[in-house]
C-alpha cells in the first residue's frame, strides 16, 4: 500500500504555490531564497512521483530520481552562492531586506 | 572502439576547456593573484586551442554520446561564437585600467567555468543536460556580477541575480519536473516520437489527453529560457544586473549568456515542435506555442524599445536594447521552420558583433571619462575618431540599417516572418526599429554633433582600439557581402534544409 | 552586352574624395590641437573633392556620350551585378546603370554638383569645419548617384538613406549655432515618416514581384494588370511609395522640413535642398512610371497634393523677409509644380521642370549666397536693398535665376512649367482644376520673385553703412554664378513646345523610360492639344508673367499700398492691417505650429504617459491594487514593496499566468 501519485503531485503543487507566494510577499532575502528551495523541492518530489509511476509497469525508470539528486546539488550550490551574497550585504548595511536593493534602476 | 573512449575523444573541447579553467584557478593560487595578466594571456592562449579544435569539427554528421550530449555543427557553431565572444571579454579585462586594479585570475576561471556551462547547453536535447549546463553559466555569472565586491551597485546586481535566477530556476525545473511526470522521459527527441500505451508516454498521447497541464509546464520551461535571454516579462533583472556588473561581465551576459539561452530555446522548439510535426495535434499546438512566442516577440521588442528611448545612460540603454533584440530573434523562433531558424542564428551573428561592439566602446568610455552617461559624451567622437566611427557602424548596425550585417539579419527575420504568416510582427518589428533609431542615434549625435566641454583627453590603447575597429570593419563587411556568414549559418543549421 | 565595370567609379570617386577630406580633416584637428592657430592640411580639401567631382562629371559625359552612339531602343549601359543578397527564390542583385533617365540626373548631379563645389571653396573658406564640409558634400554626392545609377530599390534605398543621412549632417553643420542642429533634428524625423512608407511600399512590391529590380518591377506591371489581379495592392504600393516621396520632396503634410533646413551653408541648399536630393522623389515616381500609370486614382491624389503643396508654399513665399526663406517655399512651391506634371502623366515634362528648376534655383541659391556673404551674413531682406550697385556681377546673374523662375517668356522655366500646365491642361476633367491652381501659383511665383528682387537689389540701401560694405564675391563664387545663369537662360531648348515645329530633344530622348507608363495610361501616346490652345496657353503665361512681376517688383508702389520704397513698408502695413493673415502666411499656413501643438505635443504628453503613468502608477499601481486584494483576503499577507523586487516577480507570475492562457486559448481539439 502505497501512497497515491496523485497525492504526491498535488502535495507538490502546494508546495511551489508557497514557494512562489512566499518569494512574492518576503522582503527577507533569506525568506525567498528558502522559498526557492521549496520550488526547487517541489520539483524534486514529482520527479520522484513521476519516476515511480513510470516504473510501475515494468523496469524501473530512474531518470526522474537522477534528476532529483541533481537538482539537490543544484539547490545546495545556489544556496551557498546566495547566502554569501547576503551576508556580504548584511556586513555593509546590516540589513537583509530586498527592499535595501534599491541603487539600480530606472530613475 | 570503446564508446566511452570515443565519447571523451567527442568531448575534446570541453574538456580542455574545464582543464585550462582549473588550471588558471589553480595558477592563481599559486602566483596568489600576483600576475593576473599573464592569467589574460594564458586563457587566451587557451581559448585559442579550443576555437581551433571547434573549427575543426564544423560540417561534421551530428552524433550522440552517453545517450545525452549531442555533437554537431548546431552545438559548435554557437560554441565557436562563445569561444570568440569569451577571449574578447579577456581582451576588455586586460585592457581596462579599472579592471586591472580589480582584476584577479579567478576573474578567468569563472568565465571559462561558464562557458563550460554553455558547452553543454548549446549540445543537448537532454533536459537533464541542459538544466546542468544552465545552471553552471548562472552560478559563474552570479559571481561575476558582483566581482567588484567592494562596490555596492555591483553587489546589488549580484543579489538580484541570484533571487531572480533562483525564482526562474525553480520556475523551470518544477516545468521539466511536470512534463516529466507527464510523458516518462527527459530526451526531448524521444519524448516527440515516443507512443506509449496504458500510462500516457511521450507527448503525443498527453497532448490527446489533456493539454492544459503539458501548457502549463511548456511555458514554466519557456520561462527559463525567456529569463536567460531577457524576454519580457523575464526581464526584469536585465536592465539592473547589466547597469550594475562590471562591463566586461556585461558584455558576457549580453552576448554569450543571451546566445546560450537562443540555442537551448532553438533547440527545445525544434525537436518538439518542429512545423511539419509528425502529429496532426503536434501542428496544432505547434502552431499555438509558435503564437505564443510571437507574442512574446512582438511585447518583448516593444518595451525594451520604449524603455531604452528615455535612458541616459549608455550602459542601460544598451541594456534594454539587448532586450529588444531577443524580441526581434525570436521573430524566426516562432516560425518553427528551418528558414526562421537560420535566420535567428544569422541575427544572433550579427548581435555578436554589435554588441561586443558597442559594449567595447562603453568600456572605453567609461574608463576615459569615468561616466556612461551619453550626455558626457558630448564631442567625444572628435576625440577619438577611430573608435568613435567604429560605434556609429555598431549603431547602425543595431538599428538595422544597411550596410551592416544588422541590416541583413534583420532583412532575413523579416523575410522569413512575412513567408509563414508572422506579417503582423514584421511590422511591429519594423515600427520598432524606426523607434529604435531614435536612441541609437542620439548616442552618435552626442558623439558628433555637439560641443565637448570636457578637457580629458582620450585614452591611447592600441590593442583595444584595434579590436574594436576590427568588429567594426568586419560589422560592415559582413553586412555588404554576407554570403560567407550565411553559408556558415546554412552548414549548421539545426533543422537541415 | 558587354557589362561596363567603370560605371562603378562614378560614385566611387566622390566617396573616395569624401574619405580622403575626412583624414584631412582630423589630421586638422590633430594639427590644431598641437597649435591652436595652425591651420594644418584642411585647406586642400576642396581640390580634392573638385577633383573626384571633376572625374566624376566626366565619366558621366563619357556615358551620355556612349548612349548616343547607341539605338534609341537599346540605350543602356549596365554594370556587372554585385550579387548582394542570395537567398532561395529571391536575390538582390545591384548593378549600376546608365540609361536615358539616370543620365540626365548624372549630368545634373554631377554638372551643378561640381559648379557647387568650386563655389563652396570660396563661400566656405576660413571655415574650421572645411575638410569636414567637404567630405560631407563628397559623399552626399556619392550616395546621390547610387540613388539615380541603382537598378535595384535596394541600392536606391541605400542612396536615399544616404542622402537623407548626409542632409540632416549640412543642415546642423554649424550645429554649435544651436537652431541648426534643430532643424537637422526636423529633418530627420520628418524624412524617417517618409521613408516609413517607402520601405512599406517596397516590402509590398517584393511581395507582388518578388524582386527588388526596378525595371522588372516595371516591365512586371503591365502583366499584373492583364491578370486583373492585386490592384489594390499595385494601388497601395504607389501610395505608400508616394508617401516615401512626399517626405524627401517636401510634399504636403511633411514639407515642413525643407524651410527650416536652410539653416545649413548655402551652397548645400543649392545643391541638396534646391537641385538634387528633394527631387528624388520625383526620380522615383518617374523610374517606376508604369506603377503610378496603373492607378489613376494615385495620380489624381498625387495631383490634389501637389497642387496643394504648390499653392500653400507659394503663398507663403510671399510674405517671408529672409532671402533664403523666399527660396525655401518657392522650392516647395516648385516641387509641387514637378508633382503636378506627374499626376497628368507628363513624366518626361516633370523631369525637364526638375532640370530647368535645378539650373535656375541652385543659381539663385548660389546668389543669394554671394549676396549673404557680401552682407555679413545678413538674410533679412528688410536690411538690404540697392545692392545691384555694390555687387553687379551677382545682381545680373541672379537676374537671370529670378527670370527663369517667374516664367519669363521662352526661358527654361517659363517652357517647362507651360508643358507641364498644358499637359493638365490637354487631360481634361478634374485636371482643368490642378491647371488653373497651377496658373494660379505661376502668378504667385512671378510676384514674389521680383518682390523678393526688389527687395534685395532695388531702393535705397537699408543696412548700416558704416558697419557693413557690401563687396563682390571672389571669382570662384562668380564663375559658377554665370555658368548657371547661360543655362538657366537657354535650358529650354532642351524641350522646345511643339508649336514651334523643332524636336523635343528630352521627350524624344526619355521615350524609352516613359513609354511603359503611357502605354498604360493613355493606351499609347499622351494627348495633345491644337496649336491654336497651345498659343492661348503660352499667351496667358506670358501674360501672367508681365502682370505679376511687375505688381511685385514696382507695381505695389504704383497702385499706393506703399510709399516710395517698395517693400518694406509695404510689409509692414500688410503685417499691421491683417496681422492674422500675414502670421499665418509667414508661417506657411500654420502648418507646422500646428503639427506642434497636435502632433509634437502629445507625443510629448505620450512619452510622459509612459515614463509616469504607466511606470509609476499602472507598474507600481497594480501591483498595490493586487497587495490591497491580497491584504484583505488574507491577513497575513505583507505589504507588498512598491517596483521592486517583490513586484517584478508578481509581473513573472502574471506573464506566466497569461502566457498559459493563451496556451489554453480556443480550446482545444
Amino acid at each position: 500500500m502505497s501512497v497515491p501519485t496523485e497525492h504526491l503531485v498535488i502535495l507538490a503543487g502546494i508546495l511551489f504555490s508557497i514557494g512562489v507566494a512566499g518569494f512574492c510577499l518576503r522582503r527577507n532575502l533569506i525568506v525567498m531564497l528558502m522559498s526557492v528551495e521549496l520550488m526547487l523541492n517541489a520539483a524534486n518530489l514529482t520527479f520522484l512521483a513521476g519516476s515511480r509511476a513510470h516504473s510501475a509497469g515494468g523496469e524501473p525508470m530512474l531518470e526522474g530520481a537522477v534528476f532529483a539528486i541533481f537538482v539537490i546539488v543544484v539547490a545546495a550550490v545556489e544556496a551557498s552562492v546566495g547566502l554569501a551574497l547576503v551576508i556580504a550585504l548584511y556586513r555593509r548595511q546590516q540589513t537583509v531586506s530586498v527592499d535595501s536593493l534599491n541603487q539600480l534602476g530606472d530613475a | 572502439m570503446n564508446p566511452y573512449i570515443e565519447g571523451m575523444q567527442a568531448l575534446a573541447p570541453e574538456l580542455v576547456l574545464t582543464a585550462l579553467a582549473l588550471i588558471v584557478l589553480v595558477a592563481d593560487l599559486l602566483t596568489k593573484g600576483k600576475d593576473s595578466r599573464r592569467m589574460g594571456y594564458l586563457t587566451l592562449a587557451g581559448l585559442a586551442v579550443v576555437g581551433g579544435m571547434l573549427a575543426l569539427r564544423l560540417g561534421e554528421p551530428s552524433q550522440t554520446y552517453f545517450g545525452m550530449v549531442i555533437v554537431d555543427s548546431f552545438g559548435t557553431f554557437f560554441k565557436l561564437f562563445t569561444v570568440a565572444a569569451v577571449a574578447v571579454v579577456c581582451v576588455f579585462i586586460l585592457s581596462d585600467k579599472n579592471e586591472r586594479k580589480n582584476g584577479i585570475g579567478e576573474y578567468y576561471f569563472l568565465l571559462l567555468g561558464a562557458s563550460v556551462g554553455i558547452f553543454f547547453m548549446v549540445s543537448t536535447n537532454h533536459l537533464l543536460l541542459l538544466v546542468l549546463g544552465l545552471e553552471l553559466l548562472s552560478l559563474a555569472s552570479y559571481a561575476l556580477a558582483g566581482f567588484h565586491k567592494g562596490q555596492r551597485k555591483s553587489a546589488e546586481a549580484a543579489m538580484k541575480y541570484v533571487v531572480f535566477g533562483g525564482l526562474s530556476a525553480g520556475i523551470m525545473v518544477y516545468g521539466i519536473s511536470l512534463l516529466y511526470g507527464m510523458t516518462g522521459t527527459l530526451d526531448l527527441a524521444e519524448m516527440a516520437t515516443l507512443a506509449g500505451d496504458s500510462i500516457p508516454t511521450g507527448l503525443v498521447p498527453q497532448l490527446y489527453l489533456s493539454a492544459m497541464p503539458v501548457g502549463v509546464a511548456m511555458v514554466m520551461i519557456l520561462a527559463g529560457f525567456a529569463y536567460k535571454m531577457s524576454v519580457v516579462p523575464f526581464h526584469f533583472w536585465t536592465p539592473d544586473v547589466y547597469e550594475g556588473s562590471p562591463t566586461p561581465v556585461t558584455t558576457f551576459l549580453a552576448v554569450a549568456s543571451k546566445a546560450a539561452g537562443v540555442a537551448a530555446l532553438l533547440r527545445f522548439v525544434g525537436a518538439l515542435f518542429p512545423v511539419d510535426g509528425v502529429d496532426e495535434i503536434i501542428m496544432w499546438y505547434g502552431d499555438r506555442f509558435g503564437m505564443l512566442i510571437a507574442v512574446l516577440a512582438a511585447v518583448t521588442m516593444t518595451l525594451g524599445n520604449l524603455s531604452a528611448l528615455r535612458q541616459q545612460s549608455l550602459k542601460r540603454m544598451l541594456a534594454y536594447s539587448s532586450i529588444a533584440h531577443a524580441g526581434y530573434i525570436l521573430i524566426g523562433v516562432a516560425t518553427r521552420t528551418s528558414e526562421g531558424f537560420d535566420a535567428a542564428m544569422y541575427y544572433m551573428t550579427a548581435y555578436y558583433f554589435m554588441n561586443l561592439g558597442a559594449f567595447g566602446v562603453l568600456l572605453y568610455f567609461e574608463s576615459a571619462l569615468g561616466s556612461d552617461r551619453i550626455e558626457d559624451m558630448r564631442g567625444f567622437g572628435w576625440k577619438s575618431p577611430l573608435i568613435s566611427i567604429a560605434m556609429v557602424a555598431f549603431l547602425v548596425s543595431l538599428t538595422g540599417l544597411p550596410p551592416t550585417i544588422g541590416f541583413y539579419g534583420k532583412y532575413l527575420l523579416f523575410k522569413v516572418g512575412v513567408a509563414e504568416g508572422l506579417g503582423w510582427l514584421v511590422i511591429v518589428a519594423a515600427l520598432n526599429s524606426v523607434v529604435s533609431l531614435f536612441y541609437y542615434f542620439s548616442v552618435a549625435k552626442s558623439l558628433f554633433l555637439k560641443e565637448s566641454n570636457d578637457e580629458r583627453p582620450a585614452l591611447s590603447q592600441p590593442l583595444f582600439a584595434g579590436l574594436l575597429t576590427a568588429i567594426g570593419v568586419l560589422t560592415i563587411f559582413f553586412g555588404l557581402f554576407p554570403d560567407s556568414i550565411q553559408e556558415l549559418v546554412e552548414m549548421c543549421s539545426l533543422l537541415g534544409s | 552586352m558587354p557589362h561596363s565595370q567603370w560605371l562603378w567609379m562614378i560614385p566611387a570617386m566622390p566617396l573616395l574624395g569624401s574619405i580622403l577630406c575626412g583624414i584631412l580633416h582630423f589630421m586638422t584637428l590633430k594639427a590644431r590641437k598641437a597649435n591652436a592657430d595652425a591651420t594644418g592640411p584642411g585647406p586642400l580639401a576642396s581640390l580634392v573633392a573638385n577633383a573626384a567631382m571633376a572625374v566624376s562629371f566626366g565619366l558621366s559625359c563619357l556615358a551620355i556620350y556612349q548612349l548616343t552612339g547607341m539605338d534609341s531602343a537599346a540605350r543602356l549601359l549596365e554594370s556587372a551585378p554585385w550579387h548582394w543578397i542570395e537567398t532561395g527564390k529571391m536575390s538582390v542583385d545591384v548593378s549600376m546603370v546608365v540609361d536615358p533617365l539616370s543620365s540626365l540626373l548624372l549630368l545634373v548631379i554631377t554638372g551643378i554638383g561640381l559648379l557647387i563645389h568650386i563655389y563652396s571653396a570660396g563661400y566656405m573658406k576660413g571655415d574650421p569645419g572645411f575638410a569636414k564640409f567637404f567630405s560631407y558634400l563628397n559623399l552626399f554626392v556619392a550616395a546621390m548617384l547610387m540613388l539615380v545609377m541603382s537598378s535595384s530599390l535596394l541600392g536606391l534605398f541605400i542612396g536615399w538613406e544616404g542622402v537623407g543621412l548626409c542632409s540632416y549632417l549640412l543642415i546642423g553643420f554649424w550645429y554649435h549655432k544651436g537652431w541648426p542642429a534643430e532643424a537637422g533634428q526636423k529633418a530627420f524625423v520628418v524624412n524617417r515618416i517618409g521613408d516609413a512608407f517607402f520601405v512599406i511600399g517596397s516590402f509590398l512590391l517584393i511581395q507582388l514581384f518578388g524582386t527588388l529590380d526596378l525595371s522588372e518591377i516595371g516591365a512586371g506591371v503591365a502583366g499584373l494588370l492583364e491578370s486583373g489581379e492585386h490592384s489594390t495592392q499595385l494601388m497601395l504600393a504607389a501610395l505608400l511609395l508616394f508617401g516615401g516621396a512626399c517626405g524627401k520632396s517636401a510634399q504636403m503634410p511633411l514639407f515642413v522640413w525643407l524651410p527650416d533646413a536652410m539653416a545649413g551653408p548655402t551652397p548645400v541648399s543649392a545643391l541638396i535642398h534646391a537641385a538634387t536630393m528633394v527631387t528624388s522623389g520625383v526620380y522615383l515616381v518617374v523610374r517606376l512610371n508604369p506603377l503610378f500609370a496603373a492607378s489613376p486614382g494615385v495620380l489624381l491624389f498625387i495631383g490634389v497634393v501637389a497642387a496643394a503643396t504648390a499653392f500653400i508654399a507659394g503663398t507663403s513665399a510671399m510674405a517671408q523677409r529672409d532671402l533664403k526663406g523666399v527660396l525655401a517655399y518657392s522650392t516647395v512651391s516648385q516641387l509641387g509644380y514637378m508633382f503636378l506634371g506627374l499626376a497628368a502623366g507628363a513624366w518626361s515634362s516633370a523631369i525637364f521642370h526638375l532640370i530647368t528648376h535645378a539650373f535656375f534655383k541652385a543659381l539663385l541659391f548660389l546668389g543669394a549666397g554671394s549676396v549673404i556673404h557680401g552682407m555679413h551674413e545678413e538674410q533679412d531682406m528688410h536690411k538690404m536693398g540697392g545692392l545691384r550697385r555694390h555687387m553687379p556681377k551677382t545682381f545680373i546673374t541672379f537676374l537671370a535665376g529670378a527670370l527663369a523662375l517667374s516664367g519669363f517668356p521662352l526661358l527654361s522655366g517659363f517652357i517647362s512649367k507651360d508643358e507641364i500646365l498644358a499637359m493638365n491642361f490637354a487631360r481634361g476633367g478634374l485636371h482643368y482644376g490642378l491647371w488653373a491652381v497651377g496658373v494660379a501659383t505661376a502668378a504667385i511665383t512671378a510676384f514674389y520673385t521680383w518682390r523678393m528682387v526688389a527687395l534685395t537689389f532695388f531702393g535705397e540701401e537699408r543696412f548700416d553703412k558704416d558697419k557693413v560694405h557690401p563687396h563682390e564675391s571672389p571669382f570662384s563664387m562668380t564663375l559658377p554664378l554665370f555658368i548657371l545663369a547661360g543655362l538657366a537662360l537657354a535650358g529650354g531648348v532642351l524641350g522646345i513646345p511643339p508649336v514651334f515645329h523643332a524636336t523635343h530633344i528630352l521627350e524624344h530622348w526619355l521615350e524609352p523610360i516613359t513609354a511603359p507608363g503611357n502605354a498604360i495610361l493613355f493606351g499609347g501616346h499622351p494627348p495633345h492639344l491644337s496649336h491654336a490652345v497651345e498659343w492661348a496657353l503660352l499667351g496667358l503665361g506670358t501674360l501672367i508673367f508681365f502682370a505679376f512681376a511687375h505688381l511685385g517688383f514696382r507695381g505695389l508702389a504704383r497702385i499706393g499700398l506703399a510709399g516710395s520704397n517698395q517693400g518694406p513698408q509695404f510689409d509692414e502695413q500688410q503685417a499691421a492691417k491683417r496681422p492674422g493673415l500675414y502670421g499665418k502666411l509667414q508661417d506657411a499656413w500654420s502648418i507646422d505650429s500646428t503639427y506642434t501643438s497636435w502632433i509634437v505635443q502629445p507625443l510629448k504628453l505620450f512619452a510622459f504617459v509612459i515614463a509616469v503613468v504607466v511606470d509609476q502608477f499602472a507598474v507600481d499601481g497594480i501591483v498595490n491594487g493586487a497587495a490591497k486584494v491580497a491584504r484583505q483576503s488574507a491577513e497575513r499577507l505583507r505589504k507588498l514593496s512598491d517596483g521592486g523586487v517583490a513586484s517584478y516577480g508578481l509581473w513573472m507570475g502574471a506573464g506566466a499566468i497569461l502566457l498559459a492562457a493563451l496556451w489554453m486559448a480556443g480550446g482545444a481539439n
